[in-house]
């Protein structure tokens, strides 16, 4: 049984966070992707030889009831995904880097821009998950166009304006 | 014997300090070790928390510095001893600071600056940009030319007898085709039927590529690469699968990677150069901030060490020039400053020593002194004495009725002298055996007026001013001493006034509590406007029998001097020729009444 639950669509500036959870059996299935308005910019920085990131980051919340609730809701879960895209540019493909481990390569900048602006049924298995308590998941993307060398990243600490952080979008899980 | 304590260094303030800064260099260091390597990897959530703790711990170390300096200058306005050292000092110490650090940081981030450009100037980037493409064109040369091997209508014909004479085929490939560094064939069924060259060209796994055609990606095997390029082709009416491959150098893949790397590097620095020196300069600021806060933190806490001793010098200075030599410094640290308190000490003992002698020999002088004034005294009337004596024994030996005449004159003669020294040695014996004091709570307004009383009872036509006492203000003495000391006082003030002028003679007292080393007292003045006391004779004043008077004993001064002493009092005098006079007496305080 699979039911689509919520498909949130929030616009931001320049950008779209478009994300879809469904649950099935004991785990959330989560699709997320960001909408870039022109590309052309992200495909240019990773054909010039320098490195792309990407992270996802997810917040899984058990609601509180009660006094308790003034703590603030439970985290339950804290999970990121990370990538990293870049270009070979002896083999003239684009390599597509999951938490730096596994690896795609990409002939084709379209399908691999697609691949790398969005994580597709990514599993947060939860068997605990029980039916009887209300779940929130927040999630959020973190573009950075440059990922910079040592000692070259200390810049990252006061300005960011290059990279893109959307905010935290909220989606209610039902378990029913 | 009184003992300042000389506080030794507290070492462990400063140790702890120390430590807290050693501490911050060492986090300072492996935060930025941490910070640089993976910075990435930091969520914004500590991001914000490294930012908070740069500025909320430099926060705090200002507040601290703050506090001290207005600490500093409330001890300068209470003119704490050894403050203005204290000011100077950590000044210095900052300014010390300052400059060792703030250079530094100018001269680094220019340093940082200037290499930066001198490597983006030297052509670096166009040396890399160059070598990238030199051996993009070397790869592609060698994709190509498989490429072009795989698509050629020769191959059949190449191919011919591979199975007859497969050596001969190899050397022809090679011959026609230097750069291919193996060949492997496999037939319909997937077996393999050729294979001759670089064995680490071997393809194991046919399946897996078996209807492809075209270039393979590259594959990176231990150091080396391989470039393998398919091809479908008809070979005496079969179909075979060929695979041509050119091994890679093995140093190819590690030099294209450096290249592309440091391509990589290179135009990031170009890109955010100036964003990274302006990165630098703040992170360096905001490491050496609170470095810096610390320092001056120390100096102020190393200056109060450092002053400790100085300052007890100062007070122990003080106190011996205020007559006070039962004081010594106790020191507990091993350096110079306790030589210094130590040959103080000894310097005091012997003064201390001295002074007694001093004291005993002019006390012995002003005895003979005495002595010798108390024989002249008592001798002048003995001459009128004996000559009377004389004149009576002649006459009643010469003309015995003739006595009658001269004997009343004579022995009356003979009284009056007697009169006079019996006065004459009472008031030696008063000077000389003053009785123990038998003190209570004696209040001072009272006996202020009823001495000025009788003083007016006397006819003496000078303003007495007691308002400047308060009621209320008690000693504890005799109260005949007391007012003996009052009486003498006030009858040198009044003496002090030339006779024509004495309407316009005041003398006021003020009485108020003074307190001195946590004892308080009674200080009390008795000042008048006569004549004053001359340059010459200050120091003499109060020695017995000095007098500037012709009808003087100059044992007024001397008794009171006594009185004060034996009630643990003390009593100096102000004085200006033609202004008048101030004595100031100190007593113990009783309490005050009410
Ligand atoms: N209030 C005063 N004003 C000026 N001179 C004073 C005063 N009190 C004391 N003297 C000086 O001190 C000297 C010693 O005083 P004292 O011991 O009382 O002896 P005497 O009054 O018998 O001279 C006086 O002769 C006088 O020169
Ligand atoms: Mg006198």
């Amino acid at each position: 049984m699979l039911i689509i639950l919520f498909v949130g669509s929030f616009a931001l500036f320049a950008e779209q966070l478009n994300i879809s959870t469904s649950v099935k059996a004991e785990r959330i299935i989560v699709n997320v992707s960001l909408d870039l308005e022109d590309y052309s910019n992200a495909l240019k920085t990773i054909r010039s030889g320098l490195k792309s990131e990407l992270f996802f980051e997810f917040r899984l919340y058990k609601k509180q009831h009660g006094i308790i609730s003034l703590l603030g809701d439970r985290l339950v879960r804290e999970e990121k995904v990370l990538y990293t895209g870049y270009y070979n540019m002896y083999d003239k493909y684009y390599i597509l880097k999951r938490n730096n481990s596994s690896e795609v390569v990409f002939k084709n900048s379209d399908d691999f821009l697609r691949n790398f602006f969005s994580l597709k049924g990514y599993n947060l298995e939860y068997s605990f998950l029980s039916t009887a308590d209300e779940y929130y998941l927040l999630c959020r993307v973190k573009y950075i166009p440059v990922k910079l060398v040592s000692p070259l990243n200390i810049v990252n600490f006061f300005t960011n304006s290059e990279n893109i952080t959307t905010k935290w979008e909220k989606i209610t899980v039902e378990t029913k | 014997m009184k003992l300042l304590k000389g506080r030794g260094f507290k070492h462990s303030g400063i140790f702890a300090l120390l430590l807290f800064i050693i501490i911050l260099i060492v986090l300072v260091l492996v935060f930025s070790q941490q910070i640089l390597s993976n910075i990435s990897k930091l969520s914004s959530s500590a991001n914000l928390i490294a930012l908070l703790v740069a500025i909320i711990f430099p926060l705090i170390l200002l507040i601290v510095i703050l506090y001290n300096i207005i600490n500093l200058i409330r001890e300068r306005t209470q003119k704490k001893p050894g403050v203005h050292l204290k000011i100077k000092l950590v000044l210095f110490f900052a300014l010390i600071a300052f400059l060792a650090s703030g250079p530094q940081a100018l001269l680094s981030i220019n340093f940082i600056k200037s290499s930066i450009n001198f490597w983006l100037k030297a052509g670096i980037g166009d040396a890399l940009r160059g070598g990238l493409s030199i051996s993009l064109d070397y790869y592609q040369s060698k994709v190509d030319n498989l490429k072009m091997f795989n698509k050629s209508r020769a191959i059949p014909m190449l191919f011919n007898g591979i199975t007859k004479n497969p050596d001969s085929v190899w050397e022809n490939i090679r011959n026609i085709n230097p750069e291919i560094s193996f060949v492997q064939i496999y037939n319909d069924e997937g077996n393999e039927v050729f294979f001759r060259g670089d064995k680490n060209g071997k393809l194991k796994d046919f399946a897996a590529v078996h209807n492809r055609t075209g270039i393979l990606p590259k594959v990176e095997k231990q150091d080396i690469s391989i470039l393998r390029s398919i091809g479908k082709h008809t070979i005496d009416g079969k179909t075979y699968t060929v695979i041509a491959g050119i091994i890679l150098p093995a140093y190819f893949n590690k030099n294209a990677s450096n290249l592309t790397n440091s391509l990589e590097t290179f135009n990031q620095l170009n890109k955010y150069n100036r964003l990274f020196i302006y990165a630098v300069s703040i992170f360096y600021f905001l490491f050496t901030l609170p470095i810096l806060l610390l320092v001056i933190l120390l100096s102020f806490i190393l200056t109060d060490e450092l002053l400790r001793p100085i300052v007890d010098l100062e007070n122990a200075t003080r106190r011996v020039a205020e007559g006070d030599f039962s004081f010594r410094i106790l020191s507990r640290s091993e350096d110079e400053l306790a030589i210094l308190i130590s040959s103080f000490n000894k310097m005091i003992g012997e003064l201390s020593t001295s002074r007694e002698k001093l004291v005993h020999a002019e006390k012995i002088a002003a005895w003979q002194d005495i002595a010798q004034r108390l024989a002249h005294e008592i001798r002048n009337p003995l001459t009128p004495i004996k000559l009377s004596a004389q004149r009576i024994l002649k006459k009643y030996k010469s003309n015995p009725e003739d006595l009658k005449n001269i004997l009343e004159n004579s022995v009356t003669a003979i009284v009056n002298e007697v009169d006079n020294l019996d006065k004459l040695l009472k008031e030696f014996r008063e000077f000389a055996k003053l009785p123990n004091p038998h003190p209570v709570m004696v209040n001072v307004k009272e006996v202020v007026e009823e001495i000025a009383g009788m003083f007016r009872s006397l006819g003496e036509s000078i303003t007495i001013e007691t308002n400047g006492i308060s009621d209320k203000i008690t000693v504890k003495a005799d109260p005949a001493q007391i007012k003996q000391i009052f009486s003498n006082l006030f009858r040198n003030a009044i003496q002090s006034i030339d006779e024509s002028m004495r309407t316009q003679g005041v003398i006021s007292v003020i009485a108020d509590i003074v307190k001195k080393e946590d004892i308080q007292y009674c200080r009390i003045q008795i000042r008048d406007n006569g004549s004053g006391i001359d340059e010459e004779y200050k120091d003499k004043i109060f020695n017995p029998y000095f007098t500037t008077k012709k009808q003087g004993t100059g044992l007024g001064l001397s008794i009171v001097e006594r009185i004060v002493f034996d009630h643990n009092g003390h009593i100096w005098f102000e004085s200006k020729k033609g202004v008048g006079t101030t004595f100031f007496i100190d007593l113990p305080h009783g309490e005050i009444n009410g």
